[in-house]
């Protein structure tokens, strides 16, 4: 057997930035060595003529995406393969949905994204305003537009600070927004069959979601950053106003299209597990209850000494700590006028499995539709809160 | 190596067209590769002042038809006012009738089934000047049109909005502070105004109404902007142009390019808002300058420590800084590892920022 290892160049490039990502293959261990992002402003060649000399080494095999949502449905058609689930990647100028399921998958692409895709919200009061209500600080309204607009001068922009990961993340909310209003039935757990076929055995209730695209880079391979990761989740519970039950998942690198890439080559089998950031299990709850209502009682068997209960009461967003790679059981008992979307009954559920992550369990009892509501501060923080976010600039 | 975003907001002289437009029935003064100078009258352009009608088959109490017979002027030739333009006499000559001329003009037509005249005003002139020193490269008599090249500066703005126009420059208070309305003044009337580090939609709609002809200013609320786009986007004709040198926001002109325009005050120039551009023609006290490449617009600059620079950031957009130290793969306040600098403020205060969250101003000419 050789012991030779095989070294990949994956390389993208976006209208703000060029990426590269080096992986060595040893065996059927895929190892990923070294990132490198420049701003697209570096011409293409430079960019790769110098990663070139400093990654160096005889029979380098050189990949490039020139197709980005392509990769991404490789990706997830190999990592998820048994479930139904919803690729999102937001870039700068573009943004794409990739949803799979059973075989069968759909694409879809809008111009929308953090820089010159932001034209189309920044133009409407309306959006603009909307947009404004997801930004979560008292931030100035003409400092935040300015901020935002100039993207589409400058585009390759790197958030500095939190209070501009805050804006950034208030922008992407409303990209999903839009695009969850256009294609609304990517954004169900239950597909479009089953509702047609009441009569049909449902498949599992659980969606997965994976977050990608410069919206939600990271740039870090110690992806421990947990307010990041909870505006992330809080983006994605807003925007797309998702309910039901979903497992998600972020790529904080980029790297679902190399991913996919290497997978096209048949190196080996997506390494979700290293490299996409598991968060957790979201469990939203529909209904149209007064705050402080109580909804419902959801017992969980994390498989610890004995199963956990949590009486749910409308308004709340509250985190379940639980680890990744734990799993574990949640058993609901819901009111009258409460439901699960993709569950079918509302007084008793079955069992349903669900998975651990950075951010855990979090259950969201804000009821549906979120949108028509404003946050006041006290209960911005609380939202917060509820998604891991502790204290803010 | 460290990159950073820059911006050049001007260029050293370059060739460019100009272009004159002239009115109606136009006489062009000049030939193809002839030079001019700004004052040179070009040529003369004719901008009609209207029509007016009489129904002379009414006052000669004739049939419409008969009323060519009684013109004492042949349609097409000029008339002036109070000139008899037709007379019928009586049967026993004991009496006329006859149509005096109210206007002075042409007498364009007459309506043989109505009887009815038509005078046209005379003409205006309007006689248009070159406006810079240059040499006639084009006439186009179709399109009532002449082309110049001219060695102008050519002043690059973030941004912009608005048609060509064209008019003197007039520098107004200080690049750093917001224009105001206190600050204007019917001086500014036909002017291309520059300065001011702000620009809000009270203070355009006052220039609009005081017929100033352009706005150079540093910065915008892109609230302000969006408004002001319509559905031909920034070429949109708002009624004035404008160019805003620095982006979106409270943004002061650089120093250097507020001195180096302070020597223009007065002179004729041009302003296309919907290209951001200023253009500024070669003056005569500025001899022959060598002709000089268009720097390509290059978006990035090499960063060095020393090298003078302008925050992109949500807080301190638009404050001015210096580079004391970059810094590979710095872990920032957003959670994201990048390359950075460190930047000292003019207040002393140093500030850890990412390199695309700065932008380079190289000097003035």
């Amino acid at each position: 057997m050789s012991l030779t290892a095989q070294t990949y160049i994956v390389s993208q490039f976006s209208e703000a930035f060029h990426t590269s990502h080096l992986f060595v293959r040893l065996h059927d261990e895929l190892e990923l060595v070294d990132s490198i992002t420049v701003p697209a402003f570096v011409d293409r060649d430079v960019f790769l003529e110098s990663i070139r000399k400093k990654w160096y080494k005889s029979g380098n095999v050189e990949l490039t995406i020139t197709n980005r949502k392509i990769f991404n449905l490789e990706f997830i058609r190999d990592a998820f393969s048994h479930h139904k689930t919803l690729m999102i990647d937001i870039g700068t100028d573009v943004s794409s949905l990739v949803y799979y399921r059973d075989g069968s998958f759909a694409i879809k692409e809008e111009k929308l994204g953090l820089a010159e895709g932001l034209a189309p919200l920044l133009h409407s009061a309306s959006e603009r305003e909307r947009m404004y209500s997801y930004v979560h600080l008292d931030l100035d309204r003409r400092d935040v537009f300015d901020f935002l607009a100039d993207r589409q001068l400058n585009p390759a922009r790197v958030a500095g600070s939190l209070n501009e990961r805050f804006v950034e993340f208030a922008a992407t909310t409303a990209i999903l927004t839009r695009l969850a209003q256009e294609h609304e039935r990517y954004f169900t757990v239950t597909s479009h069959e089953e509702k047609k076929g009441s009569r049909m055995a449902q498949s599992s209730p659980v969606g997965i979601a994976v977050l990608g695209g410069e919206a939600f880079w990271f740039q870090t391979k110690e992806i421990n950053v947990s307010h990041l990761e909870g505006l992330a989740l809080l983006s994605f519970l807003d925007g797309a106003n998702i309910e039901g039950i979903w497992r998600i998942y972020l790529d904080g690198n980029s790297l679902t299209p190399a991913l996919g890439r290497l997978k096209k080559e048949g190196v080996v089998s997506a390494a979700v597990s290293r490299y996409i950031q598991q968060l957790g299990t979201a469990i939203v709850l529909s209904h149209a209850q007064a705050e402080g209502t109580q909804l419902g009682t959801l017992r969980f068997d994390l498989g610890f000494h004995s199963p956990q209960e949590l009486h749910v009461v409308a308004g709340q967003l509250i985190r379940l700590p639980f680890e990744r790679g734990q799993t574990g059981k949640v058993e609901m008992q819901l009111h009258e006028g409460v439901r699960i979307a993709g569950l079918d009954g509302s007084l008793a559920t079955p069992n349903i499995e669900i998975e651990g992550g950075s951010l855990g369990i979090v259950i969201d009892a804000r009821g549906r539709p979120l949108h028509s509501r404003v946050p006041n501060k006290e209960t911005r923080k609380r939202w917060l809160e509820g998604v891991g976010i502790k204290q803010v600039e | 190596m460290f990159l950073g975003y820059a911006r050049y907001p001007f260029s050293r002289y370059t060739t460019h067209h100009v272009t004159r437009s002239l009115t109606g029935n136009a006489q062009v003064l000049v030939k193809v590769g002839e030079e001019v100078r700004p004052e040179k009258i070009v040529g003369i352009g004719k901008k009609s002042a209207g029509f007016r009608t009489l129904d002379a088959a009414a006052v000669l109490k004739v049939p419409p038809q008969d009323v060519k017979k009684y013109l004492t002027k042949m349609t097409g030739s000029y008339i002036n006012k109070g000139e008899v333009i037709a007379q019928r006499s009586s049967v026993l000559g004991l009496g006329k009738k006859q149509i005096k001329s109210p206007v002075d003009g042409v007498l364009q037509q007459i309506n043989e089934q109505t009887g009815v005249l038509t005078l046209e005003y005379r003409p205006e002139e309007l006689r248009v000047v070159s406006g810079v020193k240059g040499v006639v490269s084009n006439i186009d008599p179709h399109k009532n049109e002449l082309t110049i090249s001219a060695n102008v500066i050519e002043v690059h703005g973030a941004l912009g909005i608005g048609q060509r126009r064209e008019g003197s420059i007039h520098i107004v208070g200080q690049p750093d502070l917001p224009l105001s309305e206190k600050q204007i003044d019917p001086t500014w009337e036909n002017k291309i105004v520059v300065g001011g580090s702000l620009l809000t939609k009270q203070v355009l709609y006052h220039c609009v109404a005081l017929k100033v002809q352009g706005i150079v200013v540093g910065g915008i609320h892109w609230e302000d902007f969006s408004t002001l786009i319509g559905s031909r986007g920034r070429f949109e004709d708002i009624g004035i142009s404008v160019v805003v040198t620095e982006g979106f926001g409270n943004l002061p002109i650089p120093p250097k390019l507020f001195e180096s325009l302070q020597a223009y005050e007065g002179k004729f120039s041009f302003i296309w808002g919907g290209t951001a551009r200023l253009l500024i023609p070669q003056q005569e006290t500025e001899g022959v300058k060598p002709q000089e490449h268009v720097h390509a617009q290059a978006r990035y600059a090499r960063l060095a420590e020393g090298m003078r620079v302008r925050l992109l950031t949500l807080n301190r957009r638009g404050e001015f800084g210096t580079i004391r130290q970059l810094v590979e793969d710095t872990y920032l306040g957003s959670g994201i590892v990048a390359p950075a600098a460190h930047i000292e403020l003019y207040n002393g205060e140093t500030v850890l920022v990412p390199v695309t969250e700065i932008e380079v101003i190289p000097d003035a000419i």
